[in-house]
């Protein structure tokens, strides 16, 4: 999860702009696209994309590796490039919790939660809910909030810091280049689905830290080492900080000192900018919705060949987390100490030279390291690991967005859609999607005013934790119903937006310029606000399961965390639904054949009888999650390593 | 669910590590060394994940140990059906219901036959 305050910075990049034209940058891009093409045309030949579990699960082959690499790759987008470096050079390390935290829930996800959604048989995560709970409700609030979280919080972050750095590090046509790099993006999400994405992010995953460590490797020379920055930072203050209109604003000293507890991760739980019971727990819960509950990250897991590849994977994604913490908000932090005037900004009229907005320039750090550190072709190597992430987030995005729309959106409009209907809807709605994302790009300008990632993290701190909290029930407590959870999540919605539109509504103001938000709204940290909606909604959803009816236990075989194992026979409680969309499929084919020439036309592949085969037989075969027991020591005796490892740098850095 | 208690458990830890400094919030100055730090909330952590192990091991125990008072009940009542003698076969044991006369081959009737395949 990367939820980041920082301040927008758009147009008019500083003067020592470089653009890349000399023959050693441009070859090594031109490397990289061969590369992540020809990987994702040499995937589309291994596996089968004409079925829906081959197209959208990657036909449930993944190893653990690629599962591992497109876990972290999908999460790492350029919002945690420009955005941790930002955050920690205007605030310190404490920005790297959101990263370590992943470490803890990402071994949740495979222990706790994905064996339960791979004994359910399920693609997307409202199909879990509705199998759950029955009904129809909450799986619709589900998607419809998915895809909205999705437009407004992930594309946009990616976007915009995409945007930043390449304005800032190239001064490239802003329109030019994101439609150039959308349009790659979605010609191998289209043609390739899942597998195509997963190994081109294993592709990704080199790319991003090999680049990622040869620019640290160079700060830490150009600033003289570990000790160096731990000493410089607290004296990185800019030359002008006195105000030139005293009587519109005075310029406190804190606002543009570097803050004492810098080098903590846990700090002070009332006068922190990110107080430790927030760090621990509510990122645990925000953490719980992205990495548990979240469509993208969930179907990746259960693209892969068994269990135990899901366990091995995520103990490799954590792995990985650790890296962003010394990959990129220590290089955040160098950048403000080496360029204190431009980083550390503070007058706003100075900020508006620099980079364009007046709230302050910290998003530059990372850019202005790569601009100013990097030597010729180097910097080729650096733009190509900021394409790489943002490209293979926005990857991501669009195939779990198409998913979602495809298999619970679509099917409610048309339940009696084949297969091959759906797959050709799945890549009409990436392109859908793409063309919603390129009209993002002048909100992103007009955001000028700085407070858009403040938006951001406010959307998923006030909107996620209900779903996490109905997921973690929904598996676990067998005693939740529908109606328990559809109510819990309306009371959460509704206090979650009591909460965020009077914030918007007020704005969240800066350091010089504080907000008129009052106490009462905004004076609780948004993530204890995310602690205690949590709670509030948990308390919700089990006062009024309570209260109404149970679901017997033959509704929920292999559903629930209990009854995982359980071989016996399960009514589902949406068989209605899918009695229906079976008729109405069976009497689509009776109809003309002259649809099914047309049919033949626009989508290739086998004849609709073979696929009508192909869906009762996947659900006739419930997906396996026993282990090997070997195998299974080895993954637990690794996870519990790695947690050790986790504590010990905590422990270091608290 | 040792895993569980255990994670909660080092959260704990570590806010007990952090209480020891929320005292100090203006200055960074540390009562101990990182490193140190570091290697306390480890121990802790092991610790507690060996605690999570043995609690397992005792609670599958005692449901295994459920489950063989529940066989050796049945086994015991076995014995009190053939009057604790379980070798010694009497004639009742083998006379056939149908005709009082006749006795029953009990190796017919197995229901486990042993055919050679053709």
């Amino acid at each position: 999860v990367c939820n980041t305050t920082l301040s927008g910075a758009m147009e008019k990049p500083s003067s020592d702009k470089v653009t890349i034209n000399n023959p050693a940058d441009i070859t090594i891009i031109i490397v990289y696209f061969i590369m992540v093409i020809g990987v994702g045309v040499w995937s589309m030949f291994r596996t089968n994309r004409g079925t829906v579990g081959g197209y959208f699960l990657a036909g449930r082959t993944m190893t653990w590796w690629p599962v591992g690499a497109s876990l972290f790759a999908s999460n790492i987008g350029s919002g945690h490039f420009v955005g941790l470096a930002g955050t920690g050079a205007a605030s310190g390390i404490a920005v790297g919790g959101f990263e370590w935290n992943a470490l803890f829930i990402v071994l949740l996800l495979g222990w706790l939660f994905v064996p339960v959604y791979l004994t359910a048989g399920v693609i997307t995560m409202p199909q879990y809910l509705k199998k759950r709970f029955g009904g129809t409700r909450i799986s619709l609030y589900l998607s419809v909030i998915s895809l909205f979280l999705y437009i407004f919080t992930k594309i946009s972050v990616d976007m915009f810091s995409g945007a930043v750095f390449i304005q800032q590090a190239l001064g490239w046509n802003i329109y030019v280049a994101v439609i150039a790099l959308l349009l790659i993006t979605a010609v191998y999400t289209v043609t390739g689905g899942l597998a195509a994405l997963m190994y081109t992010d294993t592709v990704q995953t080199i790319v991003i830290i090999a680049g990622a460590f040869v620019l640290t490797g160079f700060s830490f020379a150009e600033v003289g080492g570990y000790s160096t920055l731990l000493d410089k930072y607290h004296s990185a203050t800019p030359r002008n900080f006195s105000s030139m209109d005293p009587q519109r604003y005075n310029i406190s000293p804190q606002c543009y000192t570097p803050r004492p507890d810098a080098f903590s991760l846990l700090r002070d739980s009332t006068t922190g900018d990110l107080p430790w019971p927030g760090v621990l727990f509510g990122i645990a819960i925000v953490g719980g919705w992205y990495w548990c509950t979240d469509q993208v990250i969930v179907q990746r897991c259960l693209a892969a060949r068994s269990l135990t590849h899901v366990k091995a994977g995520c103990i490799m994604c954590g792995y990985l987390k650790l890296l962003p913490m010394f990959l990129m908000v220590f290089p955040g932090m160098i950048s403000r100490v080496l360029y204190p005037d431009e980083v550390g900004c503070v007058v706003p009229e100075v900020c508006k030279q620099v980079c364009g907005t007046e709230v302050g320039c910290s998003n530059i750090a990372y850019p202005k390291l790569v601009v100013s550190v990097m030597p010729d072709g180097l910097r080729g190597l650096m733009l190509a690991v900021m394409l790489a992430a943002l490209m293979s987030s926005l990857a991501s995005i669009f195939n779990s967005s198409s998913t979602l729309f495809t298999m619970d959106i679509w099917t409610r409009i048309r339940p009696q859609a084949t297969e091959r209907e759906l797959i050709i809807v799945g890549r009409v709605w990436v392109l859908c999607i793409v063309a919603i994302s390129i009209c993002w790009i002048p909100v992103v300008q007009a955001a000028q005013s700085g407070q858009l990632f403040d938006y951001i993290q406010s959307v998923s701190s006030y909107l996620a934790p209900p779903i996490a909290s109905v997921f973690l029930l929904a598996v676990f407590v067998k005693r939740v119903n529908e109606t328990g959870a559809f109510w819990g999540l309306m009371g959460g919605l509704a206090m979650g937006l009591c909460r965020m539109l009077p914030e918007f509504w007020f704005g969240t103001g800066s350091c010089i310029f504080p907000s008129n938000c009052p106490f009462l709204v905004c004076g609780i940290h948004y993530l204890h606000f995310a602690i205690i909606l949590f709670f509030c909604t948990s308390v919700l959803v089990l006062l009024v399961s309570y209260c109404t009816e149970p679901i017997d236990d033959q509704h929920l075989h292999r559903l629930v965390f209990s009854l995982r194992h359980s071989k016996e026979e399960r009514e589902d409680l949406d068989w209605e639904q899918e009695e229906k969309g079976r008729r109405a499929r069976e009497e689509e084919e009776e109809k003309s054949g002259i649809r099914r020439l047309v049919g033949r036309l626009c989508g290739g592949g086998s004849g609709s009888s073979q696929d009508q085969e192909e869906a009762p037989e996947a659900a006739e075969q419930m997906p396996d999650i026993s282990e090997d027991p070997v195998w299974k020591y080895i993954v637990d005796a690794n996870a519990i390593i790695m947690m050790a490892v986790a504590v010990f740098m905590w422990g270091y850095y608290a | 669910m040792g895993k569980l208690s255990a994670l909660i458990s080092c959260l704990l830890l570590t806010v007990g590590a952090v209480m020891a400094q929320t005292a100090q919030t203006q200055v960074s100055e540390r009562l101990l060394p990182q490193w140190l730090t570091g290697l306390i909330a480890v121990s802790g952590f092991l610790f507690l994940t060996f605690v999570g192990f043995l609690v397992k091991k005792a609670w599958c125990e005692e449901s295994s140990r459920g489950m063989t008072i529940v066989e050796s009940t049945v086994r015991e009542n076995e014995f009190a059906m053939t009057n604790g003698n379980t070798y010694e076969t009497t004639l009742d044991m083998v006379r056939s219901t149908e005709d009082t006369n006749a006795y029953e081959n009990l190796a017919i009737d197995g229901t486990d036959d042993k055919v050679t395949a053709m």
